[in-house]
């Protein structure tokens, strides 16, 4: 077996064996419970911030015009770019790595909530409408509904950008977290210790679609 | 078998000659609708529109596409407001929906995350959000023939079968009038002929007030009592007729010499509308 270099490669039961160490480390909890700290903040705020100004500039043409050209320049900023400067500005703390999340999420969620708000069919609104739906009613019965795949779709997307987003900004700088510890191990030439944790991660990122895909099936 | 008179209703005139009961359910009076365009271009879709729709007939609106039909019905829907003129149900103006009409779309606009019985259900449930009105969806699925397909989705459906749940759906909410927008022109014509005996049977049970609109002669004439001819944009009503074919309506009945005498005649007004306005 000397094709496979042991650096680059490990073997299963070595990953298994890392594993072990790691859930049976005292600070295991520490790592895991900064990093779902981090993705919860900074992923639930920019949902709260995203969504209802996806809302807004998919019903109101006026708002659409304003943001839409600075949204559109915002996005195509690659926001790994702007990493250094955050964790200057942030320090290198749980702050940095949220507003990381955040600013990750926020572009993909908004601008698809924004498509799903502006792609509701008129006609099903005068539907609604004929048949006697005021305000809520149409929200709950026809906007909601109609939006859904839009928005879960842009939560879905805004999720995975958002675990690149703190697993790199953990790489880059930080003391504690998964991320940090891919690149500890990574450091150390320990392969099967840094799969084990990417098996961690992607645990962590299992836990959170399926969050996500129980709004699929609940709305449907 | 065959009877008709002509009446016309052009610019001015607004009662009607040889029908002197007072048994009017709708007025448009003077009826005008612009929509105002993008580039200072107005499109006037509707002008001095005129006319008198009777308690439980079955009224067609013929007309080319873009005359101005599909706006019309929206205006009596009250989904649409009208620029000019004004249009009373009852004696009163119509200003939005009402629970005294329904309306059946040619696209059927059924919402595609709710079966059949949550479609047939959606005017129902915005009246009353109880469990009492699941009975009555459930009896207006069967009137329509889609017994056993109460669980199926929208894309699971024919498009004939779209327009069974679209129709369940209007009259469920047991309107008056029943406001019916091309209902059958995106189907296939032998779907669209077993529809319109099945329109008929129904509407035989309960004889509501019909405001039907199609560019096909041969449904307005098959369906209706009365044919409101409308001119090309802006849209007017040209002339109305009378089908005095009689009732019930059979499908043999369009292979009659008087269907097709009607017809020819019904052909020769479009024509001319098309020569004069263009």
């Amino acid at each position: 077996m000397g094709l496979l270099n042991p650096i680059f490669f490990a073997w299963p039961s070595t990953i298994l064996d890392s594993l072990y160490s790691i859930f049976t480390a005292p600070d295991f909890s520490r790592h895991l419970s900064v990093t779902m700290f981090e993705m919860i903040v900074g992923y639930s705020s920019a949902i709260m911030v995203a969504i209802p100004i996806g809302i807004l500039m998919g019903r109101v043409k006026f708002i659409e015009n304003l943001l839409d050209p600075y949204i559109s320049a915002l996005n195509s900023i690659p926001r790994i770019a702007l990493m250094p400067l955050i964790i200057l500005i942030f320090g290198i703390g749980l702050s940095s790595k949220m507003f990381l999340v955040f600013l990750g999420s926020f572009f993909p969620i908004l601008i698809n909530t924004f498509n799903g708000v502006k792609n509701i069919d008129p006609l099903m609104v005068d539907m609604a409408k004929s048949f006697g739906a005021k305000r809520f009613a149409l929200t709950n019965k026809v906007l909601i509904p109609s939006t859904m795949p839009y928005l879960l779709a842009g939560l879905r997307i805004g999720l995975s950008i958002a675990f690149i987003m703190v697993i790199v900004g953990e790489f880059f700088a930080s003391t504690h977290g998964v991320g940090y510890m891919i690149a500890f191990e990574a450091a150390r030439y320990n392969t099967s210790g840094v799969l084990a944790w990417v098996l961690i991660v992607s645990g962590m990122t299992i836990l959170f679609t399926e969050m996500i895909r129980y709004f699929e099936r609940k709305k449907w | 078998m065959l009877h008709y008179d002509e009446e016309t209703h052009g610019r001015g005139s607004g009662q009607s000659l040889s029908r002197p009961n007072k048994n009017k359910l709708i007025t448009a009076k003077n009826l005008g609708v612009i929509f105002s365009g993008n580039s200072n271009s107005d499109t006037i879709a509707l002008e001095d529109l005129n006319l008198e729709i009777e308690k439980r007939e079955f009224l067609c609106i013929l007309g080319p596409s873009g005359c101005g039909k599909s706006t019309f019905i929206r205006v009596l829907a009250g989904l649409t407001k009208p620029s000019s003129g004004q249009v009373t149900i009852n004696g009163k103006k119509v200003t939005g929906p009402g629970s005294d009409r329904a309306l059946v779309f040619q696209e059927n606009v059924l919402l595609p995350w709710r079966t059949t019985f949550g479609n047939v259900k959606f005017g129902l449930e915005l009246k009353d959000p109880s469990n009492q009105i699941n009975k009555r969806a459930l009896q207006f699925i069967e009137l329509v023939g889609l017994r056993g397909f109460e669980h199926y989705y929208p894309d699971e459906l024919s498009g004939g079968m779209r327009q069974r749940v679209g129709l369940a759906r209007a009259l469920a909410v047991g309107p008056e009038i029943l406001l019916m927008d091309e209902p059958f022109g995106a189907l296939d014509a032998q779907t669209r002929a077993i529809l319109q005996d099945e329109l008929l049977k129904i509407w035989e049970m309960q004889r509501k007030t019909v405001i039907f609109s199609t560019h096909s002669i041969e449904e307005a004439i098959y369906l209706s009592d009365r044919i409101a001819v409308m001119t090309p944009r802006p849209g007017r009503i040209k002339k109305i007729l009378n089908v005095d074919l009689c009732r019930p309506r059979e499908y043999v009945q369009k292979m009659t010499p008087e269907f097709t005498k009607l017809r020819r005649h019904v052909w020769k007004l479009i024509k001319e509308n098309r020569w004069i306005e263009h």
